[in-house]
């Protein structure tokens, strides 16, 4: 055996025992496995598998087109179908641009920005990682700046902390205008102590051995795992007060899909825009006095024009949502919806009282199709009509055993005045049984025998997928592997 | 004359697919071009009933994951479900949790906070749906989007939600949104039993039956299910077993939901402005008229091929 065969079967067998193991052993490494590292290579084969498959289609119908195989016409729509979706949703989005801002220095520290890191040696003497040189204002030249070679990187935090000396450039980012914030944020690192108070799930010596802490008991005072007031922390979103939003260029869509900003500019030579040079345009009333970002690729596909809390004025959407809203969507409802057309024509030829399994079938579908609906209601289906359903399927069933057809017709209509007798006098008219209302019967066959024959199948299935995994894992079931 | 009677009856059981197919159009068409010409009155079965009542009767701001697994193809079934669901969910004040199984589950999710926030109420004021219940996402509901992988996926979700959901829908960080600090645990762990409720709206596999499986049962949280008419014969046996604690089974089921939910916001004075009588109320006219016309052509069919028979 080839090793192109020997390690599939190897792979199956023993991915297959560590995943059957993992259910009957409480193991982490194993139950990580199962949960997190295999579960994640699945996603990875499965996008392969995408891929491929998208190749294995490309070829396909080009061979089919090629070869002028029958129905080939309809290759040629495939494949243009399939490019347009790429095209769409890899390289064209169709969503606007993020609005223009102007990017300045905004006097505080921005993430990525470089900064020195300074803490204390262990002679207690600040220390900074690097040294840098200062020009006449007192600035520091970023550029001149070198490692410190008495730095310790246990000293410092490896991030920038209030007042410790940072680069301010423009960031990239639009910038709102925003305050101080010196509080503990959830996600900031912090330094977790004890809070000089017991609490629960610390340590303590149980004096009168009643099993829980008493005041005035020792307890070790413990950090809880969480932020408490007065722990120090590191400020990862150090935002300062006075720092005035910067300016942008508000824009949106109108209603014939022209793209509108409400200032007219002047750029420099280098294409800036000259913030102090812009005017408003009297005619701008489609923005929604935010900046907006780009939509990242990805998040494009669901876009579309009722976005108005993320875009401004008419947002035509993106191509793919399009796309999905115009044609995929109406096109998988009507494929889904031909099947009303096919089960009536197919009910009107294929369901005919021929033997006693399809009266059987046809007698449940009829029930089941009035039962669920409505219409099947005993306001509108009265019980001797139900009855009359029942009286018809049982003579339909037993019509053969009788030899004399007057006799069947007789007993037809005798059945018919028996039950109607019954049904009047004891009052059938105003409160039907349940064995007569069609609601009523169709959930029977659903809660009775459908159950039954549905369990059965559901048994037999599980049966089944444990005798076929059981010729995976074991290296036996070699349809997997296309032989 | 009784032989004419039979020669026509026999033709009609020989009648063109295509006649029929026209029929069955004219059915569908002309009861959802005129809802209110045809007025069916709606009555909810005990399995819609217990549904709505699941929901009813959970605390108020109760967690609710509801997830997607179907796409525009069944979203007549289920799409109703889904809005009633989410009309209930808002007016009891439950915190909603969407995520999608299927990659349009994302788009019917989406469409179905959309159609629910701008639904219009008969007031003065001319509100809608959201200006009346509070809709705000990330306080009231988020969405988490769609994820690939089908059972690993719930698997993953029993022990941590956002080692599979890490960004919503918006590339927001699912883990810092205030909503979803309501379902961390201790540790600050967010698994599946820190929530009330499963709502699941299935078409298939990935869906309802592995929520049961990997999920709810497991975890024994309790899961409510709305699947196509076709697929509920599979889960009866969990709604029997009562590993599935309520059940809508297609569109006739998402009726009698929608006019139970319709029918508790206009007692709470919220009446909601509806094209006919509502989305699944609607289409529950033309497929009446269908399963009328299917059970006729039945009846057709055979008095045909029994006279044919007999003059065989």
């Amino acid at each position: 055996m080839s090793i192109k065969k020997i390690l599939p079967i190897l792979i199956v067998v023993v991915v297959g025992f560590l995943t059957l193991i993992s259910h009957f052993i409480n193991n982490d490494t194993l139950d990580t496995f199962v949960r997190e590292d295999a579960t994640g290579w699945y996603n990875i084969i499965a996008a392969f598998a995408v891929f491929l498959g998208s190749l294995n289609l490309i070829k396909f119908q080009s061979l089919k087109i090629a070869h002028k195989k029958r129905d080939w016409h309809y290759s040629i729509l495939t494949l243009l179908s399939f490019f347009i979706m790429i095209f769409f949703s890899f390289f064209m989005k169709g969503t606007p641009n993020s609005e223009l801002y102007e990017d300045r220095v905004n006097g505080h520290y921005d993430e990525g920005e470089i900064f020195i890191d300074s803490g204390k040696d262990l002679n207690n003497k600040v220390i900074q990682d690097k040294i840098c040189g200062m020009d006449q204002n007192k600035n520091i030249i970023w550029d001149s700046c070198t490692p410190n070679p008495l730095w310790n990187s246990n000293y410092g935090n490896n991030k920038w902390n209030e007042g410790e000396y940072y680069s301010d450039v423009k960031n990239g980012k639009y910038d709102v205008g925003i305050i101080y914030n010196p509080k503990w944020d959830e996600g900031e690192d912090f330094i977790d102590i004890g809070n000089s108070q017991y609490d629960k799930g610390e340590e303590f010596i149980d004096q009168n051995k009643n099993k829980k802490y008493d005041i005035g008991e020792i307890w070790y005072d413990i950090g809880n795992q969480k932020y408490d007031k007065g722990e120090k922390w590191y400020d990862e979103k150090p935002l300062y007060m006075d720092v005035k939003p910067e300016r942008f260029i508000d824009a949106g869509y109108d209603s014939l899909g022209n793209y509108i900003y409400d200032k007219f500019c002047k750029i420099d030579e280098s294409g800036e825009i000259l913030w102090n040079s812009c005017i408003s345009n009297p005619d701008f009333s489609y923005g929604n006095g935010k900046w907006d970002k780009e939509i990242a690729w990805g998040s494009h596909v669901s876009y579309d024009g009722d976005n108005n809390n993320k875009y401004d004025g008419f947002y035509p959407g993106s191509y793919v949502k399009w796309i999905y809203q115009y044609i995929y969507t109406p096109l998988s409802a009507t494929m889904f919806a031909l099947l009303a057309f096919f089960v009536a024509s197919a009910s009107y030829r294929a369901f005919r009282i021929r033997n006693f399994e399809a009266t059987l079938l046809l007698v449940a579908g009829v029930l089941l199709m009035l039962g669920r609906v409505p219409l099947g209601n005993t306001t509108y289906i009265p019980w001797w009509l139900v009855l009359s359903i029942y009286v018809f399927g049982i003579f339909a069933l037993i019509a053969p055993f009788f030899k004399n057809k007057k006799i069947l017709f007789l007993s037809i209509i005798l059945s018919f005045i028996i039950f109607g007798i019954i049904g009047i006098v004891v009052g059938w008219n105003s409160n039907p049984p349940e064995f007569l209302q069609l609601p009523s019967i169709q959930r029977w066959i659903f809660f009775n025998p459908q159950l039954a024959a549905a369990r059965a199948i559901k048994i037999g299935i599980a049966l089944g997928i444990i005798a076929t995994s059981f010729r995976i894992i074991t290296g036996r079931e070699r349809g997997i592997f296309g032989d | 004359m009784l032989e004419i009677i039979k020669n026509i009856l026999i033709k009609i059981g020989q009648i063109d697919r295509r006649i029929i197919f026209l029929i069955v159009g004219v059915a569908i068409l002309i009861p959802m071009l005129y809802p209110d010409f045809f007025r069916i009155p709606i009555y909810a079965s005990q399995t819609s009933k217990d549904f709505f009542n699941l929901v009813e009767e959970l605390d108020d701001e109760s967690n609710i994951l509801v997830t997607f697994e179907y796409g525009p193809a069944t979203a007549a079934e289920i799409q109703p479900m889904v809005t009633s669901l989410l009309k209930q969910s808002f007016y009891k004040k439950h915190k909603l949790y969407l995520l999608a199984l299927w990659p349009d589950g994302k788009m019917m999710s989406e469409e179905a906070i959309k159609y629910v926030r701008n639904l219009s109420v008969n007031d003065s004021l001319n509100s809608k749906f959201s200006d009346i219940y509070s809709m705000v996402e990330y306080e009231d509901y988020i969405n988490l989007g769609y994820k690939p992988g089908g059972e690993a996926v719930i698997k993953g979700i029993t022990k941590d939600l956002t080692e599979k959901f890490k960004t919503d829908i918006n590339n927001r960080k699912v883990n810092e949104q205030i909503i979803m600090n309501r379902v961390k645990d201790d540790s600050g762990i967010i698994n599946i039993s820190q929530f009330d409720l499963i709502a699941s709206f299935s078409a298939g596999s990935v869906g309802t039956e592995e929520w049961i499986l990997y999920a709810s049962d497991p975890e024994d949280i309790p899961i409510v299910s709305g699947v196509t008419s076709v697929q509920v014969t599979d889960l009866i046996p969990y709604v029997r077993s009562k590993q599935l604690n309520a059940i809508l089974d297609g569109l006739p089921a998402a009726a009698e939901y929608e006019s139970l939910v319709d029918d508790i916001l206009k007692e709470n004075g919220v009446e909601l402005v509806l094209y006919g009588k509502g989305e699944g109320q609607n289409k529950m006219i033309p497929q009446s008229m269908v399963h009328l016309l299917i059970v006729l052509f039945i009846i057709f069919g055979n008095i045909s091929y029994f006279l044919e028979k007999r003059k065989k």
